[in-house]
């Protein structure tokens, strides 16, 4: 099987910069825990694909170029990806243009040697043509490595599609969601609390936390700095308002802001809080129901509209898979443990 | 948004949005602030910060020295290096 990455994955030796100019020949020093596994699995590294800086590219405008990732599934220059979809586009553009894209559990998968952008909700995924190809990916990325913090204890994961005992399903009050009911799998429409509020929600916590990680790009230890800065200020200010592009620049001084005095308590404090809210509502959603099924689009290009989509996986830590149903495509959402139950859900509307 | 409030915010930031695009980010930023007053409605009372979504608490290691990469392959990344240090330009003069 042949594999890429998004340039913000590190494969040792390898020009690494996250699609920005402030990694411009950046030689990554050492590899990804996800790149040394699927070699060790035997597939075959195809290279690196340019992603969108930090994974934030057009985040604040209208914009939706198909990404380079979806081009090189479509164009069978691989049998999968391995990305970082921070606030949903690859979720959305997988399920429109007849691919798949799963997203793990927090914590299954090691984010060692990945560029961080929103180190509370970044998680490699696989972005892939077949189901099958995806999951075989997914079970050889998955385990635990003492090289990241937050990956979890089990040694290794087994995921596939073969699940058959009964399936409850928690339906999006929305008419593109349409799961048939079977012998085995059971609908029913379920309340989903928040959802006004999950893309400021996600927006705050998000930009916080880009707007922290980018602080490492300072011009002096790695990366790019400008050319006749004088003195350490100017090296800091000019390689970084040179080297970052607009949306990098404004997710971090909205970071500033949400982090600063004003606005720390009612913005920053609050979405921490909020979020604990949305995770102890959605957990005792996900005891009741195996999966939960939403729309992965919603239609038209507003982004920060559409994020209320995808933000329970990032918010929650839980399993996402997106994939075509539809016209909208469908993303199904589930918790730890109930991993192969939303895959076999999965493989039943693909088929 | 005014131009100070934003410039107060590139400082803190440390960058500075060239002027094509500084309207943009102004009206971005107003944009965005005005939407966030959505959340002064959620009734939070009691409800703790949220920081981890993992039940995990410390993890620690053994307390083993081991060797990750050579400080030599970092300086090779680095804009300027000078004796085994990062260089920078003059900072006082």
């Amino acid at each position: 099987m042949k594999f890429m990455m998004q340039d913000c994955i590190m494969a040792a030796g390898e020009i690494c910069t996250a699609g920005s100019k402030m990694l411009r020949g950046f030689r990554a020093p050492f590899s990804a825990a996800v790149f040394e596994r699927c070699e060790s699995a035997g597939m075959e590294f195809a290279g690196l694909i340019p992603s969108d800086e930090f994974g934030i590219d057009g985040l604040f405008d209208q914009s939706d170029a198909v990404d380079a990732s979806v081009t090189a599934v479509l164009e069978d220059k691989c049998d999968a990806v391995l990305c970082n979809d921070v606030f949903g586009k690859l979720r959305r553009q997988a399920a429109s243009n007849g691919l798949i894209y799963i997203r793990p559990v927090y914590g299954t998968v090691s984010r060692f040697g990945l560029i961080p952008a929103v180190s509370s909700m970044d998680q490699v995924g696989v972005l892939c043509r077949s189901l099958e190809d995806g999951l075989a990916v997914l079970s050889a990325i998955s385990g635990h490595d003492s090289r990241d913090g937050t990956s979890l204890p089990q040694e290794a994961y087994s995921y596939n599609a073969d699940n058959t005992r009964a399936v409850t399903v928690g339906l999006a009050d929305h008419p593109a969601v349409t799961i048939n009911q079977t012998d085995h799998i059971k609908t029913a429409n379920a309340e989903l609390k928040y959802f006004g509020v999950m893309p400021q929600v996600l927006y705050i916590l998000g930009a916080a936390e880009i707007s922290n990680n980018t602080t490492r790009y300072d011009g002096v230890k790695f990366g790019f700095r400008a050319e006749d800065a004088r003195g350490l200020e100017d090296v800091y200010l000019r390689s970084r308002s040179e080297g970052f592009g607009q949306d990098a620049k404004l997710a971090s001084v909205v970071g500033c802001m949400v982090l600063s005095k004003e606005h720390y308590e009612p913005l920053y404090h609050k979405s921490m809080q909020i979020r604990r809210l949305i995770k102890e509502y959605y957990d005792g959603l996900l005891e009741k129901f195996d999966v939960i099924a939403l729309p992965a689009n919603l239609g038209g290009n507003d982004k920060y509209a559409q994020s209320a989509l995808y933000a329970l996986p990032l918010l929650c830590g839980y399993a996402s898979v997106a994939l075509p149903h539809n016209d909208s495509g469908v993303q199904f959402i589930c918790k730890r443990g109930n991993e192969n139950a939303m895959f076999s859900l999965a493989r039943e509307v693909l088929t | 948004m005014t131009d100070a409030t934003l410039s107060a915010y590139e400082a803190m930031a440390k960058l500075r949005f060239d002027n094509d695009s500084r309207a943009w980010a102004m009206n971005t930023l107003s944009r965005l602030e005005e939407n966030f007053q959505a959340l002064s409605p959620v009734d939070t009372t009691g409800a703790e910060p949220l920081v981890s979504v993992l039940d995990t608490q410390n993890v620690f290691r053994e307390d083993k020295a081991v060797k990750f990469i050579e400080r030599e392959e970092l300086l090779e990344l680095a804009f300027e290096e000078y004796d085994g240090y990062f260089q920078v330009p003059k900072t006082i003069d």
